[in-house]
């Protein structure tokens, strides 16, 4: 029955829209252009499109879920529920939003949900509040104000080659888990999966003030972390 | 004149461009003759796009993947919009949820393992009166189920056009005479009670399943 459906896209269509789902452009025109046809390709029951952001997504929504729930296997279901409402409930999509952003506020609701059950949920706000004030570098690194011990370029510039190293990767992977959640929240959405502030608001659910705070120390920390790694390896 | 170590506090307002003109001057002016900040600020953006290469270290499993797929595609079978009622809406989604193949061969087994029961049971007791009640409302939806099917024949060949509420009143008319059948083998004040409970409820129920079964996903073409 679907074959001879007139609204069902040709299968050659498809194929270039599923390739161009890799893409990302830099541009926001077209970006805005690509994700207008994705969504249309999508409501049209595309499954290529479909495959596509899942291949895309899935590891994305398992990391993030992660944050919240207790263990991997957990986040992977959370995950997949995130598929299925998205699969069942992409007619009705409106695009307000972008897709992406629309599936990682599924995403943070049910890891909610999923935490709260697990009796470990931490309300997203709470994790926002202001705490007592946590400079960004030591205080003993500065005489009056100015660099005492000052910060140095790292050895190897570019974030390519640093990112080469494997204990370059695995000290950044263990500074982010060293993060309290909230901090380590914003930054995963901002820095790891490229949303912009107001996006982060509206999946994480927290005013714009509160995600510029944990923004600012989760990347002061992780800024730390890393330059005791380089300072410790050199 | 800001210091360097209010520079390491301001610098994502900085990045984030949330800060006033003339600190962002005064902030220019210190990077202009200040290395240490510039290395601050160096190691600010190269952590941040560090970040932004790290990828997930897990992938999606091929076999969740068709299952997700499954789902997207029975999910994704056009809704009929034009004209399109709640009713047919909502018969759309029920026929969904039953799911073609599946559907029938679970009314079947239903049918089948309920005539069984009847039989050994027979009409003793209260709970053979409910036995009764289930299958007599099974065969009302089984005969529905026939209708529909037959219905559907027809109008394919006859390239009707039918929606998914007159499809539900032609179901109900074919379900009709299954109840003289039913009528004339009762005493008149049993059938009465026997009727409202069970018939009723059951012709309604075997009407939005006919329709549900035939003509919401018919009408589509």
């Amino acid at each position: 029955m679907r074959e001879d459906d007139p609204r069902a896209p040709p299968a050659d269509l498809s194929a270039a829209r599923a390739e161009a789902i890799g893409l990302r452009s830099k541009d926001a025109a077209r970006r805005a252009a690509h994700e207008h046809t994705l969504h249309e390709a999508l409501r049209s029951g595309d499954e290529l499109a479909f495959r596509s952001i899942m291949r895309l997504y899935h590891g994305r929504l398992v990391r993030f879920a992660h944050l919240f729930v207790a263990s991997h296997a957990v986040a992977e279901e959370v995950a997949q529920e995130t598929w299925l409402v998205v699969a069942s409930t992409i007619a009705a999509f409106e695009a307000r939003s972008s897709l992406k952003t629309w599936i990682f506020r599924i995403l943070s609701n049910r890891a909610k949900t999923r935490a709260e059950r697990e009796g470990r949920f931490v309300p997203f706000s709470a994790l926002a509040q202001p705490l007592e004030h946590e400079p960004a570098v030591d205080p003993a690194r500065f005489r009056a104000g100015a660099w005492a011990d000052p910060p140095e370029r790292w050895e190897e510039n570019t974030p390519e080659t640093l990112l080469l190293r494997r204990e370059v990767r695995v000290a950044i992977s263990h500074a982010l888990e060293a993060l309290p959640v909230g901090q380590r929240a914003v930054v995963t959405l901002r820095d790891l999966e490229g949303f912009d502030a107001d996006e982060v608001c509206s999946i994480l659910q927290i005013s714009e003030t509160n995600q510029r705070v944990l923004l600012h120390r989760a990347r002061a920390g992780l800024r730390r972390m890393l330059e005791a790694h380089f300072r410790g390896v050199e | 004149m800001l210091s360097c170590q209010v520079m390491t506090e301001i610098v994502t307002d900085y990045v984030e461009s949330r800060i006033s003109l003339r600190r962002r001057l005064e902030f220019w002016l210190h990077l202009a003759h200040c290395s240490h900040c510039r290395a601050y600020l160096w190691q600010m953006r190269t952590t941040v796009k560090i970040l932004g290469k790290l990828q997930p270290d897990t992938g999606l499993a091929s076999d969740v993947e068709e299952r997700m797929v499954a789902r997207f595609r029975s999910a994704s079978e056009p809704v009929p919009n034009t004209g399109a009622t709640l009713t047919t809406r909502w018969l759309h989604r029920l026929q969904r949820g039953l799911g073609a193949g599946r559907g029938r061969v679970f009314i079947v087994s239903v049918l089948a393992g309920l005539t069984a029961m009847s039989a050994a049971i027979g009409h003793a007791g209260p709970l053979g009166d409910v036995v009764h009640g289930l299958v007599e409302t099974a065969s009302v939806l089984g005969f529905a189920l026939t209708t529909a099917v037959l219905l559907r024949r027809l109008a394919a060949a006859s390239s009707m056009r039918l929606s998914g509420t007159s499809y539900a009143s032609l179901a109900v008319l074919g379900v009709l005479p299954l109840y003289f059948v039913l009528l004339r083998r009762c005493p008149l004040c049993h059938v009465v009670a026997h009727v409202l409970v069970f018939h009723v409820a059951s012709l309604a129920i075997a009407a939005l399943l006919a329709a549900a079964l035939g003509g919401a996903r018919w009408q589509m073409r």
